[in-house]
């Protein structure tokens, strides 16, 4: 029945004149913490973590879209769809996937969205255009993308996140963080953050968190704007600098100086203990460190 | 200690900078963990390589022909219903050399500070690092031109998203290498010029992965 229903399920998903198929399925047992590399390069993939030493795959491949394929034994799979060879268009297929929790799990994609979640050990995804949203707690989290958007929300020990025109966002609770991209903006709210880097060129970028004991932080940009939001009780050094752009400082009483011959700004302080740093930098755009609202 | 946890401090271990609760925490994980015992060989060989470099290098150009010599046949067809792994195992080794050489350089730049220049140079440089503006520039050339070569296995729409962000990429370079030359003891201009140069260099590297794939 359950299988049934999930049928159902995936085949009202499938965009309307699609040539549905019947869906494929297949399930193995699988060690608890297998490798399973899942590709798919249009439609979507879906991806749960379940309490129990194996995989269940059930694949809607439209007519001309290619077919499933997987492969493997208990210590590791790979699975997915295998595209029609000499067809640049084809329907995007549905593949959706339940797993060991513990499972490493690593996804490629083209256009297709990946959507993941209830994994706790490792997750590496990477799309071109195709939308990623990767839920849960996580102990490490890696996600690509050139132009999709990028949404996370974990607990964590390390988050990597990296996009060239797409957004990025981080929320939740990470210890190491970081978060680049070329064009898209990034915002990362996220509490427990000892380490965290984010780093554009265009885009703008948002950093709300808290300095933790020791904590290392770094903002880069070059046009894009950076915004800062940290607690009242800010427990570390900050340096900001704007070289040919602006810094707004609305967290403190700490003044603005003037920089670079006049053309840019800058501002400096620390409180607390002040063993915590957070260097946030930018060509010509502006910072604005401000209270978190939250 | 987890792996995670251990891989975070692996860094810090090599370099003698843990205390020393930490480090016999991690010594245990490692004397009972053969993959992060490995991890910890790779990065310790990787360091190693690097101190051996001598102070300025030639730039990578000659290393991507050699690379790219190993590669696979690009116009071998696809064999339909089999999952080619052994196709991956070069590009994965190319990929792996060049997130050494990217994360040597980097940590090469993120642990050195910036020189103070005596009096203004005609091309910004690195300094005490041993890359330099002009090791990014010949790196970038090298991938651009494998980048041109696969670029009509690429769908257009992913070709222009490729392009306007390079474009983005090669504005900021271009100002920030200008403002260097004006202000060449800037340190914060410097880390700006170096972090769009690493950001060109991930961009190109991804875009020619794609190629591959």
């Amino acid at each position: 029945m359950r299988i049934a229903m999930s049928c159902l399920v995936l085949l009202a998903a499938l965009p309307p004149g699609a040539g549905a198929q019947a869906p494929s399925h297949q399930g193995r047992a699988i060690a608890p913490a297998a490798a399973v590399r899942i590709f798919n390069l249009a439609g979507t993939v879906r991806v749960t973590g379940w309490n129990r030493d194996s995989i269940d795959v059930t694949a809607v491949v439209p007519e001309g879209a290619g077919r499933l394929v997987f492969g493997g034994g208990s210590g590791g799979v790979k699975l997915g769809i295998d595209p029609p060879v000499g067809v640049v268009n084809y329907p995007g297929s549905l593949v959706e996937v339940k797993v060991s929790s513990l499972a490493r799990v690593w996804i490629k994609t083209e256009s297709a969205e990946i959507l993941v979640s209830g994994l706790t050990s490792s997750v590496d995804v990477s799309s071109v255009s195709g939308r990623i949203v990767i839920t849960g707690e996580v102990a490490q989290v890696s996600a690509e993308s050139m132009d999709g958007g990028i949404d996370v929300e974990v607990t964590a020990a390390l988050v990597r996140l990296k996009s060239a025109g797409g957004a990025i966002v981080l929320r939740g609770q990470a210890t190491d963080a970081t978060l680049s991209t070329v064009s898209g903006a990034a915002t990362a709210v996220v509490r427990g953050l000892e380490r965290g880097r984010m780093e554009t060129v265009g885009g703008n970028l948002t950093f709300d968190t808290e300095l933790r004991a020791g904590g290392n932080y770094t903002l880069e940009s070059h046009s894009g704007d950076i915004n800062i939001r940290l607690p009242a009780a800010v427990n570390g050094a900050v340096d900001l600098s704007a070289l040919e752009g602006r810094v707004v400082n609305r967290l403190t009483k700490n003044p603005v100086r003037s920089a670079n011959r006049g053309r840019g700004e800058s501002a400096a302080f620390s409180a607390g203990t002040a063993d915590a740093d957070l260097v946030a930098r930018t060509f010509k755009g502006t910072i604005t460190i401000e209270l978190q609202t939250n | 200690m987890t792996c995670a946890q251990l891989d975070q401090l692996l860094d810090d271990y090599l370099d003698d900078r843990l205390d020393a609760a930490v480090r016999g925490d991690l010594e245990s994980h490692l004397a009972g963990c053969g993959n992060c015992r490995a991890a910890e060989e790779r990065l310790r060989t990787v360091l190693e390589g690097a101190r051996r470099l001598p102070r300025s290098i030639d730039p990578p150009r000659n290393l991507w022909p050699e690379i790219a010599a190993r590669l696979p046949a690009r116009e071998a067809p696809a064999v339909a219903g089999r999952i080619t792994w052994r196709r991956w195992l070069p590009l994965a080794a190319a990929a792996v050399l060049l997130i050494a050489v990217t994360a040597v350089v980097t940590r090469q730049l993120s642990r050195r500070p910036p020189v103070i220049a005596a009096a203004p140079t005609p091309a910004p440089t690195a300094g005490a690092g041993f890359a330099s503006d002009r090791d990014y520039v010949l790196a970038a050339e090298d991938l651009e031109r494998v980048l041109r070569e696969g670029r009509d296995r690429l769908a257009p729409a992913t070709v222009e998203i490729i392009e306007r962000n390079l474009a983005l990429i090669d504005a900021a370079i271009a100002e920030a290498r200008e403002a260097l030359r004006a202000d060449p003891a800037n340190a914060d201009l410097r880390a700006l010029l170096w972090g769009a140069h690493r950001q060109k260099l991930d961009l190109l590297d991804r875009a020619t992965r794609l190629t591959r794939s």
